[in-house]
């Protein structure tokens, strides 16, 4: 069985998305791409397969975490979280409609990355 | 009483009814007045004209003319001229033309015979005159030169009422206009002003969580234990501040903090990092601060977690500490409890030294407030363990 993952970041916030790096790989994982926004992202997925996401939901670019979220999930089979600061209850409903592995809050703690990690792990 | 006189004062109390029965229409009134007056008492034209300071007209008006034919006359210069004098008047005068007065020369000018004017007054304001040009009869002008005079006060009152009314109309009209603009313009600056904020506390929060990055980055990059746990105390601090601004966005009116959802969240934060081994418990009152006194007491509670965290159990042991924040009255209290090993032995607590304590006390005195320090095994009782119990005045969020 798998123990570590590759984790794709994909956070606007450059400093941010280091610190979500440095965060996975104390945990174990690899950090296989950390992109700021979905075009990145997805420009990546054609040619790579992470074991997890991780999902701003405001990005760089026109569309959002959450249209992202949508398509890991239907077209990619990819997990996924989303890790964000906003946390209106519209956004938030919007987002758990693409049913996401959990909807972290920032700041982020580490400790919350390790129990995304570890839920994907005991899929 | 001759039998003329009745006649006329049984006209001229029917004159009286029909014009305070149309009492709403101050035109009508005026024409119907001028129309009568003109056969009851024999006047070749009658005039009726407004002027007073309440109308906002600064010279005469003619309501007016009868027989309608001379209403002309009302824009004749010399009319205008009689109506400016009959100032002059206080009650109703009889002018003949000729002579030294400026009255009868203007009424010679004007080419008509023996006139009676007659001022509107009410009340002692002046509201017009009625112009009676002409008169074809001057006997027996006694009596209705008096009833003239008490006409003239209901014909007085009828337009002041009038004008009054229009003018209440028309100003509440004006006011009510005015407040919907300036209501309006006070939401859209309102809305605007929230806007404004919310995205002020957002930036302010996403600033906080780069510099709890930073922290992150900069702990995780160094070998050295003791700055590692000083950088990752500082990102304890940060966070817990940027959990302020994050309620404070959450906030109805952006400028207090929910505390109640606030201790949640920084409790849970600690859960989520102390693992299975402490239970936090969280109690708190529905209490809403303003930012002043939210951040204090944040980093407060941050403190007295943090500490209570690391030294009430150590080597493993497991335990418990509890977290209440709770409102008498106006007094806010912030109780962080455990039931631990108690305070070094021998500590002599204003020496006790770490930068969370002074930190504490600090902020304690910036809220104007006290702390108290139990060490529950000290006094001789039964339980084990430290409380601290910050106590301070709540400001109004307002």
């Amino acid at each position: 069985m798998k123990s570590q993952l590759d984790v794709l970041i994909v956070e606007d916030e450059r400093i941010i998305s280091m610190m979500m790096g440095m965060m996975v790989e104390k945990l174990g994982h690899r950090v296989c791409a950390k992109v700021p926004s979905v075009d990145a992202a997805l420009e990546f997925l054609e040619k790579v397969h992470p074991d997890l996401a991780f999902l701003d939901i405001h990005l760089e670019g026109d569309s959002d975490g959450i249209t992202l979220g949508k398509m890991l999930g239907s077209q990619f089979g990819v997990p996924f979280a989303f890790a964000t600061a906003y946390a209106d209850p519209e956004t938030y409903k919007r987002a758990m409609d693409t049913f996401p592995v959990d909807f972290l809050q920032k700041p982020l703690a580490i400790e919350a990355i390790k129990r995304v990690c570890d839920t994907v792990l005991s899929i | 009483m001759s039998e003329s006189t009745s006649a006329f004062n049984h006209l001229f109390s029917h004159l009286v009814e029909t014009i305070l029965s149309s009492a709403d229409s101050p035109g009508q009134c005026a024409r119907y007045l001028a129309e009568n007056l003109r056969s009851l008492i024999g006047a070749k034209t009658v005039l009726v004209f407004e002027c007073t300071h309440s109308s906002g007209l600064h010279e005469h008006r003619m309501l007016s003319a009868y027989p309608s034919r001379r209403a002309v006359l009302g824009m004749n210069e010399t009319v205008q001229e009689i109506t400016e004098l009959s100032h002059r008047i206080d009650r109703t005068s009889l002018v003949l033309p000729g002579g030294e007065a400026p009255l009868p020369i203007a009424l010679k000018r004007l080419e008509a015979g023996p006139s009676l004017i007659s001022p509107l007054v009410y009340a002692g304001e002046r509201v017009g005159v009625l112009l009676l040009l002409d008169l074809m009869d001057t006997d027996n002008l006694g009596t209705i030169r008096e009833t003239l005079d008490k006409l003239s006060t209901v014909m007085a009152l009828i337009l002041r009422n009038a004008f009054l009314y229009n003018n209440l109309e028309s100003e509440v009209a004006y006011r009510t206009r005015e407040l919907v603009e300036r209501s309006s313009a006070l939401a859209k600056a309102l809305d605007e002003k929230d806007v404004m904020l919310k995205e002020v506390h957002h930036r302010v929060k996403n600033n906080l969580q780069i510099v709890n990055s930073l922290l992150y980055l900069q702990a995780a990059s160094s070998d050295d234990p003791m700055l590692r746990s000083a950088l990752e105390k500082g990102q304890g601090r940060i966070y817990s501040m940027a959990l302020v601004h994050e309620e404070l966005y959450r906030s109805d009116d952006l400028a207090s903090v929910d505390m109640r959802a606030y201790t949640q969240r920084l409790c849970m934060s600690f859960s989520d990092a102390s693992g299975q081994r402490i239970r936090i418990g969280c109690r708190s009152d529905d209490i809403h601060l303003p930012v002043t006194q939210s951040v204090p007491c944040g980093l407060i509670l941050n403190e007295l977690i943090t500490n209570a965290l690391k030294y009430a159990y150590p080597e493993d042991e497991s335990g418990e500490v509890s977290v209440t924040v709770a409102q008498d009255g106006g007094t806010v209290s912030l109780v962080v409890e455990d039931s631990g090993i108690g305070l070094p032995k021998n500590s002599d607590l204003e020496k006790l030294g770490s930068l969370g304590l002074t930190l504490v006390r600090g902020l304690v005195d910036q809220l104007h407030g006290n702390l108290d320090i139990l060490d529950k095994s000290a006094v001789g009782g039964s339980g084990t363990g430290v409380r601290l119990e910050v106590c301070f005045p709540r400001e109004s969020t307002q």
